[in-house]
């Protein structure tokens, strides 16, 4: 093995993620390569610096005492989610209601005032029979007047006035 | 998942995930923090990762992800303070011994030197050497974790020990002169 690919190799000789093959070629080079041999015990020495960095250390009672807050954060995590959950869902069910009530209320403005819930057309048809067959001056009330008496009435009574105003 | 299991894998892995997190952010009070939002995450969706084979693992890349939320938020991408670790370490008790003292004092320069060239990595390289160095993962994890693959992982592993050896050299030149 050459000084070049000594030198890619190096780190992972020392971090010990290499073959076995490729340490004990690397290691052959290092006895005979004293530049090779100096960026070895350069590396060495900055990981093992490394490694004794030293972290504050914590101890059972700290990391109990951290796992209680953690757990409260979490109770209070999951009490925040399942209230946005019901406020999202009232908000919801009060969005359908308000448009259930306004669409209602709009229906029912715009509905004739005495409108009566009939078949469909056949106060249309009653109205339209008894105004062709009937001039206006014979009709027993004013034309203005003879569609809301019509919507008041059944079907029924549309053909007995029918059959009597025809008799 | 339940309370007790949740017990056991946080005093199984807090420590451990502690070290990691303050390695990268340096500062006790944030990698507590980063360890809290690491266990609500874990705990929220543990269900999800059940089947999943190496839990550590995943632990591990939630950590990361906090760290890198934390640099992201602060706008610090390369670190800036290494005051923490070096007050610490200042603070250790040394043998009154002249010679050993000394070499203590070496030793100590050492580290300091190290940190700041530390922080002359770049946030990926100083991952994978943390992870590689401090946490002996392996590199497999590593680009798991980072989810880079593993040839890279050993690439940036390698630059940032390279890097390290020239800051490293360059600041003892400087103090020799």
């Amino acid at each position: 093995m050459n000084c070049d690919r000594v030198k890619q190799k190096l780190v992972f000789y020392v971090d010990g993620s290499l073959s076995e093959t490729e340490r004990n070629e690397i290691s052959q080079h290092l006895k005979q390569c004293d530049t090779c041999e100096a960026d070895y015990r350069t590396t060495v020495e900055m990981v093992e610096s490394a490694r004794k960095m030293k972290i504050p250390e914590h101890d059972d009672m700290f990391w109990n005492v951290h796992y209680q807050m953690t757990m409260s954060r979490i109770e209070q995590k999951h009490h925040r989610r399942t209230l946005i959950k019901t406020l999202k869902l009232a908000s919801g069910v009060i969005g359908v209601l308000l448009l259930f009530f306004v669409s209602r209320s709009y229906i029912e403005k715009s509905k004739p005032e005495n409108f009566v819930s009939m078949p469909v057309g056949i106060s249309d048809v009653a109205y339209n029979i008894l105004y062709n067959i009937l001039p206006s001056d014979k009709l027993p009330i004013p034309v203005e007047q003879l569609q809301n008496v019509v919507d008041l009435l059944e079907p029924e009574d549309h053909m007995i006035i029918l059959t009597e105003l025809l008799r | 998942m339940d309370s007790k299991e949740f017990e056991q894998l946080y005093k199984r892995y807090a420590p451990m995930l502690y070290r990691t997190a303050y390695r990268m952010v340096k500062n006790d009070a944030d990698a507590l923090d980063i360890v809290q939002d690491a266990f609500i995450r874990i705990f929220n969706s543990f269900t999800k990762f059940r089947n999943e084979a190496n839990v550590q693992t995943w632990m591990y890349r939630i950590v990361m992800n906090l760290c890198y939320d934390y640099f992201r938020k602060r706008k610090k991408v390369l670190f800036v303070s290494e005051r923490d670790i070096s007050d610490y370490d200042n603070n250790q008790q040394l043998p009154s011994d002249d010679n050993v003292e000394k070499i203590a004092d070496l030793e100590n320069q050492r580290k300091q030197n190290l940190q700041i060239a530390l922080d002359k990595l770049t946030l990926r390289q100083r991952t994978v050497f943390n992870l590689r160095i401090y946490d002996e993962l392996s590199y497999e994890d590593i680009s798991k974790i980072m989810n880079i693959k593993i040839g890279t992982a050993k690439a940036t592993f390698f630059q940032a020990v390279e890097k390290l050896k020239i800051i490293m050299k360059e600041m003892e030149k400087n103090e020799l002169r």
